[in-house]
């Protein structure tokens, strides 16, 4: 299907032959003699793998087979093909590609990046930039929203990873609701989980498109509601520290060769995208010449691109106070990097995620003790009244085993989009995130404390044939107490897994921070620490427990 | 189908061999602890309570940065499959549990309480059941098994009613993988007290 695809772009390539034009003097991109660095360890292996989106029509998406194609993979081609090596494309998304690129997972990432000075700091972006877009809100034409001042202290559905996301949290008063990727956000607010789904306006106006096409009189119409804000530029990206080497050198040149060539424009074309100004300014720059010299090649004496050539720097999303000295001081004096962390508004999320953590698990233990003794109880009982009993207990015994043997993390998928979207009104907020995780997570763990309880229910009536069900429940739990606790804790490190459904915990905010710049090594390692104490301080709790229990 | 079948078979070979060497490992571990010697005294608590302690969804984004996806041995270049980084995630809660759980056995064995290798057993299971369900979570470091391979077929086709079916239709396979699982310990148990 790739193929296929690079055949349709072909076609088009020669169809259109205003387009397809000669390269300018200066600007056709070459391979090094002899490889050093990254773009080295890509030809010995034959293959460029390049990070690209699946989820973004028609930049990157699948095809009916699977394979990932769009206008992206397709700039991968050409770079593997100018390469001389094969192309693998990987999929990646806002939150993971940074780290993929870095990692070493990916060469390359072509993935809708938007090019700002946070990210620059992370990784190497390549100049020049090969695309544009901005951010626009996009929710039901009934909702009537009118621009952004209608947005503000409105839950608006944000990709997670997005650079725009802090701004419009901050300077736009909109309360976000984060989710994992563009898909999940478009269902939720689908749904009525938010009143809008802000995100890139090029990838918004191929989705109004497609709605136009289908025709569909009687399902909500949606809209574009705001005008486009924050417009940046796309780069390319490479690990850091390649930017200037071979590989990033070398891409840098297909870039401006692209422009130059008017190849994206053929792609967008090819693509049935609407040619946007970005490119055609691009375009026409790269052309420009100067007696007969092209003014954007490299300066044969620098080996640079003319600054006049590449585009501003970049905006960034939020500029940070100055950290307070103790950060500093902790900075220099250990290692600790809480500059990106010790912000209000970075302090204020972490505290409400911790919050959020807190609870959830809290209520989540609860749950899953009561449910546990409860049905435990109950299936002593009953079993106790022959095949009635047997009869009574088939709901519950179907509850059990599907909440134990469903992975909870699609028990949340399904309830919250599946289930959540019958039960929700148009417009209303049925089951909230919240909800939905605490009881998910009490059930999961209250099956499995429930299977424990009644094995050890039985054993107890082994032991002491004369005693009635209640009064061997404290028995059972002391020989079952391993395993409750097991689960109990289980539950609590799964907490986590809420972040699936946008409740904002502190794995997940944690992450989010990461990926908008924070000290990883900081931060995981604090996070490590926290759930180790909180571990800990549980094991005592139920410790403690257990000695009361043992005394009575 | 094969695609998914596929994505759960890689679910199932997760979930077994970090089931496997944490056990091994784990029960090494809960056997020190019991031995009462000193010197092993507070090494293996303090092991047991790391690997005990740390979550295994903090872990996959560990084991996802901290391992090198490629490894170059004379010459040759080898891809470190991303399956491995989560199946070591995935250990650590087994040795953890392993530990606490054979600490018990060895106690109770001792205290002459009857029934505690059925209890290991049945707790051993449940964790084996805790593991598969998050061997799930794997697709978040972009494992390729089955609930990530339902998301890529959810994406290829959109439509909120068909996300519901794929998804429930991958919950069949977790469940009737654990309705299976907990027959064949039912029967081992029966053959084990029929024995004894």
């Amino acid at each position: 299907m790739l193929r296929a695809g690079l055949a349709l772009v072909i076609a088009v390539w020669i169809a259109l032959p205003g387009l397809a034009q000669d390269i300018p003097d200066g600007l056709q991109a070459q391979m090094p003699d002899v490889a050093t660095g990254r773009l080295a360890h890509i030809l010995q292996r034959g293959t460029l793998i390049v990070g690209v989106k699946d989820d973004y029509p028609p930049w990157g998406m699948r095809d009916a087979r699977g394979a990932i194609v769009g206008l992206e993979p397709d700039l991968a081609q050409a770079l593997a093909d100018r390469m001389g090596v094969d192309l693998e494309l990987e999929a990646v998304t806002a939150t993971n590609r940074i780290g993929r690129v870095n990692q070493g997972r990916v060469d390359v990432i072509i993935a809708t990046t938007a090019d700002t000075a946070e990210r620059r700091e992370q990784a190497d972006l390549l100049q020049p930039n090969y695309y544009s877009s901005g951010v626009v809100v996009y929710g039901r034409v009934d909702a009537n929203l009118t621009g952004w001042e209608a947005l503000r202290d409105q839950p608006v559905c944000l990709n997670r990873g997005a650079f725009y996301n802090r701004a419009l949290e901050e300077d736009y008063g909109v309360q976000g609701q984060y989710y994992a990727s563009g898909r999940d956000s478009q269902l939720a607010l689908r749904q009525g989980r938010c009143v809008g789904w802000a995100f890139d306006d090029t990838a918004l106006a191929q989705l109004i498109r497609a709605q136009a096409l289908q025709g569909d009189s009687q399902a909500p119409r949606y809209e574009v509601a705001t005008e486009a804000i924050l417009v940046s530029p796309w780069a390319v990206l490479v690990a850091k520290g390649e930017g200037q080497g071979d590989l990033g050198r070398f891409i840098s040149d297909m870039i401006a060769e692209w422009h130059a060539s008017g190849r994206i424009l053929a792609l967008q074309d090819a693509w049935d995208i609407p040619r946007t100004a970005f490119i055609e300014e691009q375009h026409a720059l790269w052309r420009s010449a100067q007696e007969g010299r092209t003014i954007c090649a490299r300066d044969p004496q620098t080996g640079l691109h003319p600054v006049a050539c590449l585009s501003q720097a970049p905006i960034r999303a939020a500029p940070d106070a100055r950290p307070q000295d103790w950060v500093v001081t902790l900075h220099q004096a250990t290692g600790i990097d809480l500059r990106a962390v010790a912000t209000p508004y970075n302090g204020a999320r972490l505290l409400e995620a911790l919050k959020l953590t807190l609870s959830l698990s809290a209520l989540a233990i609860v749950g899953a003790l009561s449910i546990g003794v409860v049905l435990a109880l109950m299936q002593d009982r009953l079993a106790q009244f022959g095949w009635i009993g047997r009869l009574l207990l088939l709901p519950q015994r179907l509850l059990i085993t599907v909440a134990r043997m469903t992975p909870p993390i699609l028990q949340l998928y399904i309830v919250f989009f599946g289930l959540g979207g019958l039960l929700s009104t148009p417009g209303g907020f049925a089951p909230g995130a919240f909800v939905i995780a605490a009881v998910i997570l009490s059930l999961y763990a209250g099956a499995t404390n429930t299977i424990i309880l009644s094995h050890a229910l039985q054993a107890e009536a082994l032991a002491r044939p004369d005693t009635g069900t209640v009064a061997r429940l404290p028995g059972a739990i002391t020989r079952g107490f391993d395993g409750l606790v097991a689960a109990c804790v289980n539950i609590v490190k799964a907490a986590g897994m809420a972040s699936a459904i946008a409740v904002g915990e502190l794995v997940s905010t944690v992450d989010l921070l990461v990926s908008e710049g924070a000290d990883t090594t900081t931060l995981m390692n604090g996070l490590l620490v926290f759930y180790f104490l909180l571990v800990l301080g549980l094991l005592s709790l139920f410790k403690a427990l257990r000695r009361r229990l043992v005394a009575v | 189908m094969g695609f998914l079948a596929g994505g759960f078979a890689m679910n199932l070979l997760i979930s077994v061999l970090s089931m496997g060497v944490g056990t091994v490992i784990g029960v090494a571990l809960g056997r020190l602890r019991y031995s009462g010697w000193r010197a092993f005294d507070l090494p293996s608590r303090l092991a047991t309570n790391l690997c005990r302690n740390v979550p295994s969804f903090v872990l996959l984004f560990y084991m996802a940065s901290m391992i090198p996806s490629e490894v170059v041995l004379a010459g040759k270049f080898y891809t470190v499959p991303i399956w491995i980084k989560a199946t070591l995630a995935l250990t650590f809660p087994v040795i953890g549990f392993a530990s606490d759980q054979s600490l018990g056995y060895f106690t109770q064995r001792t205290a002459g309480l009857s029934g505690a290798g059925e209890t290991f057993l049945v707790a051993w299971v449940q964790y084996f059941l805790i593991i598969v369900m998050a061997s799930a979570t794997a697709s978040i470091i972009g494992a390729d098994e089955i609930v990530g391979r339902a998301n890529t077929l959810i994406s290829q086709t959109g439509g909120d009613g068909f996300m519901l079916t794929i998804y429930l239709f991958v919950s069949l396979w977790f469940i009737f993988s654990g309705l299976l699982l907990t027959a064949l310990v039912k029967g081992v148990a029966t053959g084990l007290s029929r024995a004894a």
